[in-house]
């Protein structure tokens, strides 16, 4: 099978044994398997990272860390895809095999927490703008001394 | 071998989603930024679809892109007005260039160790079922072949059906739990963006707890 050589080849000793890296690297890339949902999630959850700590607007703080939620769901949902649990499940006339889909319900539930965060969130910024007319982080500095 | 369809399609939504991600941040406008933020999300929804989490897809598009979405750009609307300028977003701090660079130079680790290491765990040989915990032996079982054909045709039966009977049997505890914390939040949200508490609680007459 030639995704499955592929995926378990070891790539490491591959390049300690004088193989070249980068070719090594593009063997993998050349066929869709997790790694590339790994790395998209990696880049979107250190942008949403680079927004948290730079950015003083707290509506783009919550944003960004919108975006780190959503980085984390796709992991989720591409580790779910192989290693998802099996069950066998009795269907009509035989038993099939079934991931079950426990990474797209965990998914689910960051997804209400999210959904939870962003009102609560919201609403304390609402809250702060009417205490001091700003939505910078900055100036939410009651407590600094 | 040529590049498969499959791949072609991962790297136009991916590169999407990342663009967008990236001009998220660096447009001006905080409503522009939040609709790049809906293009984010569509196109993790996208990639959802691909993974086969179909359910998932669809929920990701209404709660995120449809509700979540709508109540930042609420907000932001609220807020934002169009004539006035962020000073503060002009200038550029030697500390978020050196931040950039040390998350960037993370993010590149990260990725070359997890492209280049993984293939390491086939070195080994696969362990004896009896080596393994109860935990352990379901993952092994299948993470033997990620993305065949067999395991994808086991993950099309991941269909909304599977995801509902396991929500509403295994995990129906969490999931009635998640109503409270959802009934808190929304208690919570109104609570704190209340106009002016204690006009309020003056003029209903001292049954005023904030």
């Amino acid at each position: 099978m030639d995704n499955d050589s592929l995926y378990f080849l070891s790539n490491w000793a591959n390049v300690e044994s004088g193989g070249n890296a980068l070719l090594t690297m593009w063997n993998i890339f050349k066929h869709i398997s997790i790694h590339h949902y790994l790395t998209v999630a990696a880049i979107i959850f250190t942008i949403g990272f680079y927004g948290v700590i730079v950015r003083r607007n707290a509506i783009s703080i919550l944003m960004s860390i919108e975006l780190m939620l959503n980085a984390v769901n796709l992991n989720f949902v591409a580790f779910n895809q192989i290693w998802g649990l099996k069950i066998t499940r009795a269907a009509f006339t035989s038993n099939e095999d079934v991931l079950t889909p426990v990474g797209q319900i965990f998914t689910i539930f960051i997804i209400i927490i999210a959904a939870a965060e962003a009102a609560v969130g919201l609403a304390i910024v609402i809250a702060f703008y009417r205490q001091r007319h700003s939505v910078k982080v900055e100036d939410a500095d009651l407590m600094r001394w | 071998m040529a590049i498969s369809f499959e791949i072609v399609f991962f790297g136009v939504f991916a590169g999407i989603a990342v663009i967008l991600a990236i001009m998220m941040l660096s447009v001006k406008s905080p409503v522009h930024a939040a609709l790049c933020l809906v293009g984010v999300m569509i196109m993790l929804a996208i990639l959802y679809l691909m993974l086969h989490a179909y359910f998932l897809s669809v929920v990701q598009i209404v709660v995120y892109a449809g509700a979540v979405m709508v109540l930042f750009l609420f907000v932001i609307m609220f807020f934002y007005s169009p004539g006035a300028s962020d000073p503060s977003r002009m200038s550029v701090h030697f500390t978020h260039i050196a931040g950039a660079i040390i998350l960037a130079v993370i993010l590149l680790a990260v990725i070359t160790g997890s492209f280049l290491l993984s293939g390491n765990v086939s070195l080994t040989e696969k362990p004896s079922a009896a080596q393994m915990t109860d935990i352990e032996k379901p993952i092994a079982e299948t993470s033997e072949a990620p993305l065949t054909e067999e395991t994808s045709r086991m993950i099309e039966k991941q269909n909304p059906q599977l995801v509902g009977r396991m929500l509403f049997t295994k995990y129906l505890l969490p999931f009635e739990l998640t109503s409270l914390l959802l009934l808190a939040a929304m208690v919570g949200a109104v609570v704190l963006a209340r106009r002016s508490p204690p006009a309020e609680a003056g003029s209903a007459g001292g049954d005023g707890n904030d």
